[in-house]
């Protein structure tokens, strides 16, 4: 009963508050939690016309199916290493042109530099994968006679499983390095002047300043980015590695999103498709939870 | 019922009456071609009776008051109008038309006239990408099912079997017996047809897009420059030996003429490397069908047959000399034709290499792709090249469809009987063709001359001829298109000198199961490993290590269903 009064109380207090977290909480609900009812998919041989609750169970059948594929192996490899891969690369480029970017004192030229580097972002995946494919031409492609040039046999690219992760991850960094630099520099940019100031007269160069200030100032953006990041690390869309790759890349190029989107989604086995994405999240969840107990244990900075 | 029999026998009395003889049929053509909508304008089977071109109309008393623009052909015991104008609304979901620009959900003129001649309104719900998806999702969901739809084609695993045994599909069997006798009769001329229409359990539920008519016609195989052939003083080739003559000539001489002997690509694939399995016949192989039945009945998959590796040596040797393109998906071939570099395309329908040649031509004025005749093991090889597939996607009609009589009426003319297939492959007397004095079709100026739509197809399907649904093409519409050019001319050559492909079976529940779970995996191994034999990322001294991984992962059990299915295919048709 008291616990109601002061459940009532505060609600009175702070009911602005509360209708402001509002839109926020019905998103997570109806779009998040709502659906996720159909993770049941994923242990059910799913029937369209009988639903979801109508279908019969089907207990890890399911998972097992995933597990004893031939290709489950390979799968795994594929993923970790585009993710890990993705991650080495895409997550430092940006910090460090946010760095540079910094250093530029030239008003103009920071803000043409800083558009010039976000607008890729606004690119179609399927544009950037025609162009880097036209590039990339073992007959005529641009890069293949720049390489010529310097006595390389044009190769076709695209068919090195070997140099399907580098295209994939540069292509990557080259599209968003820019519009992901965007945070950084927002961050940078709150950073008490004052300390530049005082770093100055007590003779701190450029670099002591860019390690001993900026770098510090904006280390929890840093830390809380990549927790985030970690957590996303195995959910790589299949859209881009469906236009880029082919059955001479398919070794090191076949991920589980595309092996879903093959044989869940083409052949509409919505069941087994429930269960790789389940396993998919899960995997996730307890990078994020790893990754985050690590930097809390190293850094203080945790996002929970 | 009875009242609404009576009301439309009135109507019907009632406009013969007050229009009779009003205009001459010539005239309303033009007319009402043009303005296919406009009430007031109808036509009397009377008028009808002789058409402006002279030839006599065998509709059936039954036709009276059809409000039609143009000559109504034969309707094979169907009765016209199906239902009262307005009475009845069916809805359809599939397909958009393959013609950028236009959609059936905005109505073009095919679709009016069909819709005046019949009565039957229909809502158009069709997509134009992604159609599976939305058909699936739609299906799925079980919520605004449309009166009639399309279905996906017979090896998947989400198909007539899967919406027939969960209640989407209703059967047709009795609905065909009564009300649609076109159909009937389609499926006396085709048993294939009937057999590829019929699920296991003996019911048809659903119609299968039929290419059976127009595929007796269109080759589908390799093209050639023949200006390059005929550059270099070669002859086209018939044997694998000489293929390679050709493609070792291609590579190594200046076959365009353009002063750069390194520039041509001799072999390229359109849809992937894994097409060159076209070339089997030069290498013992009766036709270029993986799936294939020897004379003794048996079913073979030939990717797994030792004789297989013979082509995976001779292409590895090719593709290591250069002679086959490195762009393995054929995402740069349209590039590399107009650019005049590509030799042999691999493969194409006959109607594409004339596109192929316009591409090229931009280049070079003198280009010119000829079909090639199918590759022979040696001068006395009697290979044949095998007709493209039968049928394309299914078309059902769906549980909640409240008319299903007017549905298989509807169906029944536009999918089988002459008078739809007129308009569907013709168009509309008048609007894209008219009779000349012999009584010959002639495309008019729309089709042939048309300046947005440069294609005849692409200018027949902005008016809503060959439609996506209830597809039934007809071959010799297709070849009065191509009436002159040399695709006629392939097409000719080709003509009663294809074998029929394996017959594309629908499949039981269980036999989808195992399919379902196996051939995914399946089909992917098998293309990447063709191409790995191919391009030389895996010796073919592993080949017997590859036939044996693929029967592990379920080679044999797909042979199996294959083999029942054939088993069934061959009870239907009765041979």
């Amino acid at each position: 009963m008291r616990a109601m009064g002061v459940l009532k109380k505060n609600v009175m207090r702070d009911w602005m508050l509360l209708l402001i977290v509002l839109p926020g909480v019905i998103y997570f609900a109806v779009f998040c939690y709502g659906p996720m009812y159909g993770i049941l998919m994923a242990f059910k041989d799913y029937n369209v016309s009988k639903g979801i609750w109508g279908s019969p169970w089907a207990g890890l059948k399911h998972f097992k199916e995933l597990v004893n594929s031939v290709y489950f192996g390979r799968l795994v490899k594929n993923t970790f290493l585009l993710s890990i891969e993705q991650l080495v690369w895409s997550f430092p480029v940006p910090i460090a042109f946010a760095l540079l970017l910094n250093e530029l004192k030239h008003n103009k030229l920071k803000r043409v530099a800083q558009t010039a580097a976000y607008l890729p972002h606004f690119i179609s995946v399927v544009v950037v994968v025609g162009i880097l494919k036209d590039l990339l031409s073992s007959d005529g492609g641009v890069l293949t006679q720049l390489l010529q040039v310097f006595g390389v046999q044009p190769k076709n690219y695209f068919n090195l499983p070997e140099a399907f992760r580098t295209l994939y991850v540069g292509s990557g960094v080259w599209q968003e390095f820019g519009w992901n630099s965007i945070i950084y520099v927002a961050a940078i940019s709150s950073i008490d002047q004052e300390m530049y100031e005082s770093a100055s007269l007590d003779g701190a160069g450029r670099w002591k300043k860019l390690v001993y200030i900026t770098l510090p100032s904006i280390a929890p953006t840093i830390i809380l980015l990549l927790v985030m990041n970690m957590g996303n690390m195995l959910n790589i869309g299949y859209e881009k590695v469906i236009l880029m790759y082919n059955p001479a890349t398919y070794s090191t190029a076949d991920i589980f999103s595309t092996y879903v989107y093959r044989k869940g989604l083409l052949s509409a086995q919505y069941s087994f498709a429930s269960a790789v994405g389940l396993a998919n999240s899960i995997v996730n969840v307890l990078i994020l939870l790893g990754a985050n107990f690590l930097a809390r244990k190293t850094t203080d900075t945790s996002i929970f | 019922m009875q009242k609404k029999i009576v009301a439309v026998l009135l109507s019907a009395v009632m406009l013969t009456s007050a229009l009779t003889g009003c205009q001459s049929s010539g005239e309303q053509t033009k007319e009402s071609s043009q303005t296919s909508e406009s009430e007031g304008k109808e036509e009397t089977n009377e008028d009808n009776a002789v058409t402006s071109s002279g030839e006599t109309v065998t509709a059936t008393e039954d036709t009276s008051s059809i409000d039609a623009t143009g000559t109504v052909y034969d309707l094979g015991g169907l009765a016209l109008p199906i239902c009262e104008p307005g009475t009845v609304e069916l809805t359809y979901m599939g397909n958009d038309t393959w013609c950028a620009g236009v959609s059936y959900n905005d109505g073009t003129a095919v679709q009016q006239e069909i819709e005046k001649r019949t009565g039957v309104h229909i809502e158009w719900d069709t997509y134009s990408s992604d159609v599976e998806t939305v058909l699936q999702t739609r299906l799925a969901s079980m919520e605004g099912l449309p009166d009639m739809v399309e279905l996906p084609p017979f090896d998947s695993n989400v198909g007539v079997d899967t919406y027939s045994s969960n209640g989407v599909l209703i059967p047709l069997n009795d609905l065909i017996e009564q009300n649609a006798p076109n159909i009937q009769k389609l499926f006396e001329k085709y048993p294939a047809l009937k057999a590829m229409c019929t699920s296991s359990d003996g019911n048809i539920y659903a119609l299968a897009g039929w290419w059976g008519d127009i595929n007796d016609y269109v080759p589908d195989y390799l093209y050639i420059r023949q200006d390059w052939l005929d550059n270099l003083g070669l002859e086209m080739p018939r044997t694998i030996d000489e293929l390679y003559d050709v493609l070792v000539a291609f590579k190594e001489q200046d076959a365009n003429g353009n002063g750069d002997p390194g520039d041509e690509i001799p072999l390229a694939t359109k849809n992937g490397i894994w097409q060159l399995y076209y070339l089997m016949t030069g290498f013992g192989y009766e036709t270029n069908s993986l799936w294939y039945v020897d004379e003794g009945g048996e079913v073979h998959y030939a990717a797994v047959e030792e004789q297989f590796k013979e082509m995976l040596t001779f292409l590895n040797k090719c593709y290591s000399e250069g002679l086959i393109s490195d762009d393995l998906e054929g995402n740069l071939l349209t590039q590399n034709i107009t650019e005049d570099k590509v030799g042999i395309v691999c493969h194409d329908p006959a109607d594409n290499m004339a596109s192929s040649d316009d591409l090229a031509m931009t280049g070079n004025p003198d280009c010119d792709y000829e079909f090639m005749p199918v590759i022979q093991t040696d001068d006395s090889g009697t290979a044949q090249m095998t007709k493209r597939s039968l049928t394309w996607h299914y078309y059902g009609i769906t549980s909640a469809c409240e008319n299903p009589e007017v549905a298989i009426k509807w169906i029944d003319y536009v999918y089988a009987s002459k008078d739809g297939s007129m308009l569907y492959n013709y168009g509309i007397e008048g609007l894209t063709y008219e009779y000349d004095e012999n009584g010959e079709i002639q495309f008019t100026d729309l089709v042939t001359n048309n300046e947005t739509y440069t294609s005849a197809f692409s200018a027949l399907r902005s008016v809503g001829a060959w439609p996506t649904y209830f597809i039934n093409d007809s071959g010799e519409a297709f070849m009065k298109i191509f009436e002159g050019t040399k695709v006629e001319d392939a097409c000719k050559a080709a003509y009663n000198n294809m074998k029929d492909p394996f017959p594309e079976m629908l499949g039981t529940a269980q036999e989808s199961e195992v399919y379902t779970s196996i051939w995914p995996d399946l089909s992917t191994y098998l293309n990447e490993m063709f191409t790995a034999f191919v391009i030389g990322t895996e010796s073919l001294d592993h080949f017997d290590k590859y036939v044996e991984t693929a029967n592990s992962m379920g080679m044999q059990e797909i042979i199996e269903i294959k083999k029942a299915q054939y088993g069934r295919y061959q009870e239907i048709v009765g041979e």
